[in-house]
């Protein structure tokens, strides 16, 4: 569509645009990114939120060009990274992009680091390749960094394998080693969902005062509302391959213009309706090989109309910097 | 470490010691007489009675057994009732040419199998995982003889590239005897003709008795590098920008190693014990057939002395292997096994 | 990767392109020729299996050889037998010297018989039974006396065999341990203790042996320097080394390969007779085996010209008795016997049996008797007798064989030494090796073949065989399936060899 946005071209570090990937498996087509638009300016903080299987991780694995070809892929859109579009780079030059200008950190710590192999390896191994550096500088950048994430006795940590270390240290090591080549773009994948719920608020804590540290900006993809409000600047919210709604944060608290935005927010506990029953959105998750016609929303829709089921909403600015798809707003 | 080794040891001794109660009573209870089929229906009674005198066999087993075993405390595997030398002997004579046959095999089996499975795994579905695939299936199932003749129809009957049979050209004089290995031996004595020609009699018995190993190796590797491919590890090596061959060969293949180490000890096995064939239709002068006539003609203590040290040899083969694992996986903790 | 693929690609073109380090051809004073190895023993004492006796033939003179089928003194110069047949009176020729330099004498040939006798291995028995360790006495140093236990016209063709073979005394015994009358030295090698035209230099185990003129051999010198006997255990294998040149000779080749090989032009097929004849026995302790009728049935029930041409492919001979080509009373057609199933229907009936019986028949498992098994089988079904098929391995078959739990079985007998009395006393004497196991027995046969037995005059002897054979052919419990022959196929450049079934591995005339 037309204009997405004002700011000044400069200031994008990331622009998505009507990004569409699919999975061909035996069963058939996965449509698994319809539309998917979005920007990320230098220095900020976009959320994706969305229930599982709605297309989140998927965008992020597209950015990166890891999406798993075959069964699947990036079938039309662009993915503007500093004005260059990485769709149409080779496998060579994103391996020089991932992990030294866009890193990602992943859901489980434990999962993602090499059973077989000390941290200390995994970390230094990342460095050499993007810094060209000698094993000995690479060893000190990597304590630097082990220090930096908050690990205690980094030389010791160095030789430990990935099983000797706790959830929340494997984190912190996944995030050193994904800041180690200081990324101008972070892309977190609920990088908290798999800790206990009292290392969760610490790695938070430490992911956005790194960020801080290093002003790289930062892709932040969770299913809780309460983490975007403390850590974005924006937020998008997808549904089913689609970005719903794009809008500033404090906006869309206050006035979400999607119904699912709105069932979202709903479902989040606050303080003050104590003692009010959750309201949860009802029906799940749609099937993405035949998904539903026209908005792929309607069939769990409060404010269904009968355009809803035919037509594919278009996307709709409700000013320059907040966007929904839904018939409702024309 | 050293608690484990302990233990491993103190079990290769019983299931030795299992083995060869086993191996006795079997080849004793056996219908047949060792002396008579040596005289193949002739003699008299009383050479015949001499015979089974001379060779302990008036005696009932466990005395047999007994006899046996004393002689084993002491290194002394007893005679052998066919070739009437002492079966240490013939062991040192014919274990080292089977030895590294399945040696040569295995390694070979793991320099062909391990490419195959990861080229076939991240080549998946391509003509080359395909092929790789066929050439598995054909491992599986071809009959080793007919593999065996077919590779010398072609390799030396046709293109003259390779020798048919033995272990070393008539008129090349085998290494000095250091190991037995005929291709160790050359190289410590620098003898390279020698090395030459061994290595080129080797290679198709080799092939021939590995070719089963090879498939399952490289279907091991293939179905193991698959799912290690698939795990989030190999996708954050992806995230950070590592280059594929890196994760493919060293990031992604020390994972899916371990499980391949396992059939590889066990190949190691069944090509120790299964190398009759082969060594049949090369003329290999191993211990294949040495133990086939020794079994044949009952020569319990020929039989007895194959059979425990091909288990011996397996044994610490496996226990090497058990001490990779470690290598290959580090969660893996030697002393908390039971 | 592509590095890794390079080097091995590089190293496979160095592997095959230097092909054959030493695949030269084969030198002229060099013979190869390849067999089956069942060596156990290479001591003439102990030796009793095919490749170690006929390779210790060359190695091992004896005090008299076959040569065209005649028994005649090597070793021995001229020899005298008393009148009663009980006292031999052997003299030695006086210029015949080991490979050591000492003399072959009379003692030489005292120690080795002793030797042979007093360690008691496996063919042992053929002398022990004629006479005894002590019977062998010393005349002079070139005259010897033996006493025999009973008059064995046959004495010198017992000579002839392996065991029988002289050694040097003085060698063999510098190498005893443990009163073992050097018996573990002697195993893998002769030094300087060979008395014939080779001597054994190397027996590497399973691959080959190792023969090296004897120059000190006192004979005719055999043209080949070395002969290397190599054990190339598939025939399949032979043939492919010997159209390549690889090999001179072979001895293991099979029927089914005699058409492709005699099409060859570059090869020289001999098929020689071998001492040896398969029989099909009748246990006469068992029902209905003690039938005489039925046991003629058996006889005319089998189809042995069709296994002679269907199993060996014509390589081998009918027999109806129990000698064998060419020994002294061999009958070509004897006319007792042959295939006619009518005739033994008729037998059948004649014998109470109109419909038949059930019976076990027993063989030895390997490939070539389950063909002759199955060969068998089949044709006694075509009367009505129903066999029950067992096949085991040589050892409990032997066992169950002694104790006459067998009712048909089928095996080989081969000859220990080249004389009539070593198949007739066997299958035919009610104390013979196999007769004994089938429990049949016969005074008048028993009183014939020890007749036999000490008969000098060669054309009275051959009579009396003529009869006996005849009389076990009639009556006997064995119907003789036939006799085999050896398939020996040399490379036309090998000349001059002559096929002498006892002594297959002489190569004293061969030459390139």
């Amino acid at each position: 569509m037309e204009k997405e946005n004002n700011l000044d071209e400069n200031e994008i570090l990331l622009e998505v645009k009507n990004l569409k990937t699919s999975f061909f498996t035996y069963e058939g087509e996965v449509k698994a990114l319809e539309d998917v638009s979005f920007v990320v300016n230098k220095g900020e903080t976009l959320g994706l939120v969305g229930e599982t299987g709605s297309g989140k991780s998927v965008t992020a694995l597209s950015i990166m060009k890891l999406i798993p070809d075959p069964p699947g892929k990036i079938l039309s859109g662009e993915i503007n990274f500093n004005g260059e579009n990485l769709i149409k780079k080779t496998e060579k030059e994103m391996q020089d992009i991932r992990g030294n200008q866009i890193s990602m950190i992943f859901q489980d710590p434990m999962n993602s680091l090499n059973p077989v192999f000390d941290v200390g390896t995994q970390i230094k191994q990342v460095i050499k390749k993007h810094q060209r550096k000698s094993s000995r500088m690479a060893k000190k950048i990597a304590l630097e960094m082990f220090k930096k994430v908050g690990l205690p006795d980094p030389e010791h940590i160095m030789g430990k394998y990935p099983h000797e270390l706790s959830g929340g240290m494997q984190q912190r090591v996944m995030i050193a080693t994904a800041l180690s080549c200081h990324p101008q773009l972070l892309i977190a994948d609920e990088p908290t969902t798999a800790l206990d719920v009292t290392i969760q608020a610490q790695i938070l804590k430490l992911i956005k005062n790194l960020r801080d540290e290093m002003s790289s900006s930062m892709l932040l993809i969770t299913h809780d509302l309460g983490v975007v409000a403390r850590v974005c600047d924006r937020v998008a919210v997808m549904y089913a391959g689609n970005i719903v709604e794009y809008a500033p944060v404090k906006k869309l608290f206050k006035n979400p213009s999607h119904p699912y935005t709105e069932g979202l927010l709903k479902a989040i506990p606050r303080r003050e309706s104590r003692g009010e029953k959750l309201k949860i959105i009802k029906g799940k998750v749609p099937n993405l090989i035949t998904p539903p016609s026209g908005c792929r929303f309607h069939p769990r829709c409060e404010y269904k109309m009968d355009v809803c089921s035919s037509t594919i909403p278009p996307r709709k600015y409700i000013d320059e910097n907040h966007y929904v798809k839904c018939h409702l707003q024309f | 470490m050293k608690v484990f080794l302990l233990k491993r040891l103190f079990y290769t001794v019983l299931m030795l010691i299992g083995i060869s109660i086993i191996t006795f009573t079997l080849s004793h209870v056996v219908p047949g007489d060792p002396v008579l089929t040596m005289l193949g229906g002739r003699g008299t009674d009383e050479q015949i009675e001499k015979m089974r005198e001379d060779l302990g066999l008036n005696k009932p087993i466990h005395e047999q057994y007994f006899i046996y075993m004393k002689g084993l405390i002491n290194f002394d595997l007893g005679e052998s009732i066919r070739t009437k030398r002492d079966v240490t002997a013939d062991l040192k004579n014919f274990f080292p040419a089977t030895f590294e046959l399945s040696t040569f095999a295995i390694i070979l089996s793991i320099i062909l199998g391990i490419p195959l499975g990861i080229l076939s795994a991240v080549k998946k579905d391509s003509w080359l995982d395909q092929g790789a695939r066929i050439f598995s299936l054909l491992g599986v199932s071809m009959p080793v003889f007919w593999l065996g003749l077919l590779l010398m129809a072609l390799f030396y009957n046709h293109l003259h590239f390779l020798p048919s049979s033995g272990r070393i050209a008539m008129f090349i004089m085998p290494p000095r005897d250091i190991t037995g290995l005929y291709l160790v031996d050359s190289l410590i004595t620098g003898n390279f003709d020698a090395f030459w020609s061994s290595l080129q009699h080797i290679i198709l018995p080799a092939f021939c008795l590995g070719y089963l190993s090879t498939a399952q190796i490289a279907r091991m590797m293939r179905s193991s590098m698959l799912e290690v491919m698939n795990q989030d590890y190999i996708r954050s090596s992806y995230s950070f920008g590592l280059s594929e061959k890196l994760i493919i060969f060293k990031l992604a293949f020390k994972n899916a190693f371990i499980p391949t180490l396992t059939i590889i000890g066990l190949s190691y096995g069944s090509l120790l014990s299964g190398a009759v064939l082969t060594e049949t239709i090369f003329s290999w002068p191993g211990i294949g057939r040495y133990v086939v006539e020794s079994m044949l003609f009952l020569d319990f203590p020929a039989v007895m002395g194959v059979t425990l040290l091909i288990a011996l040899v397996y044994s610490l083969a496996n226990l090497f292997v058990d001490l990779l694992y470690g290598f290959f996986d580090p969660r893996i903790k030697y002393d908390e096994i039971n | 990767m592509k590095k890794i693929l390079i080097l091995l690609l590089l190293m496979s073109v160095f592997v095959f392109n230097t092909a054959f380090v030493g695949a030269a051809a084969i030198p002229d004073d060099v013979l190869v020729v390849a067999d089956n190895f069942d060596a156990a023993s290479l001591d003439p004492a102990v030796a009793y299996e095919f490749t170690s006796c006929n390779t210790i033939q060359n190695v091992y003179d004896n005090l008299f050889v076959i040569d065209e089928g005649e028994v005649v003194p090597h070793l021995a110069e001229s020899y005298q037998i008393s009148e009663d047949g009980l006292k031999w009176t052997i003299k030695l020729r006086e210029d015949a010297e080991f490979a050591s330099g000492n003399p072959i004498n009379a003692e030489a040939v005292q120690f080795s018989l002793q030797r042979s006798m007093e360690m008691g291995k496996g063919p042992s028995w053929m002398l022990n039974e004629v006479m005894s360790p002590e019977s062998i006495t010393v005349v002079d140093e070139y005259t010897l006396e033996i006493g025999l236990k009973f008059p064995a016209s046959y004495f010198a063709s017992v000579l002839s065999n392996t065991c029988a073979g002289i050694v040097d005394p003085e060698v063999v015994m510098a190498h005893e341990e443990d009163g073992d009358w050097g018996e573990g030295w002697l195993n893998g090698q002769s030094g300087e203790a060979a008395s014939g035209p080779y001597k054994l230099v190397t027996w590497n185990r399973g691959d080959s042996i190792v023969l090296e003129r004897n120059e000190n051999y006192w004979g005719e010198k055999p043209n080949f320097r070395q002969v290397i006997i190599k054990n190339v255990s598939e025939s399949v294998t032979q043939k492919m080394m010997l159209e390549n040149g690889d090999i001179d000779m072979a001895y293991k080749l099979t029927p089914d390969q005699l058409a492709d090989l005699e099409a060859n032009e570059d090869l020289n097929v001999i098929k020689g007779v071998d001492l040896r004849a398969y029989y099909l026995g009748m246990n006469v302790s068992k029902e209905p085996l003690n039938n005489l009728k039925v046991r003629q049935a058996i006889k005319h029930a089998i189809d042995y010209n069709a296994m002679i041409e269907h199993l060996v492919r014509g390589a081998g001979n009918k027999l109806e008795g129990a000698i064998v080509k060419p020994l002294l009373g061999y009958q070509e057609d004897m006319g007792v016997y042959e295939y006619n199933p009518e005739k033994a229907k008729q037998l059948l009936a004649e014998a109470g049996y109109p419909d038949g019986f059930d019976i076990e028949l027993t063989g030895i498992s390997s490939t070539m008797w389950k063909q002759v098994i199955s060969s068998v089988q089949n044709d006694l079904s075509a009367v009505g007798i129903n066999a029950e098929v067992r096949q085991l391995n040589a050892a409990a078959f032997y066992e169950l064989f002694r104790n006459q739990q067998l009712e048909l079985m089928l095996s080989g007998w081969g000859s220990d030494y080249p004389d009539p009395h070593n198949f007739i006393h066997p299958f035919g004497h009610s104390e013979g090796s196999l007769t004994q196991r089938v429990a049949y027995s016969s005074k008048e046969l028993d009183d014939l073949i020890e007749e036999a037995a000490e008969i000098n005059d060669p054309e009275k002897r051959k009579e009396l065989y003529h009869k006996i054979d005849r009389m076990l052919a009639e009556e006997g419990p064995w119907a003789m399936l036939y006799q085999p022959q050896n398939i020996v196929v040399l490379r036309n450049e090998v000349k001059g060899y002559e096929y002498n079934p006892v002594r297959i591995f002489d190569f004293t005339s061969a030459y390139k």
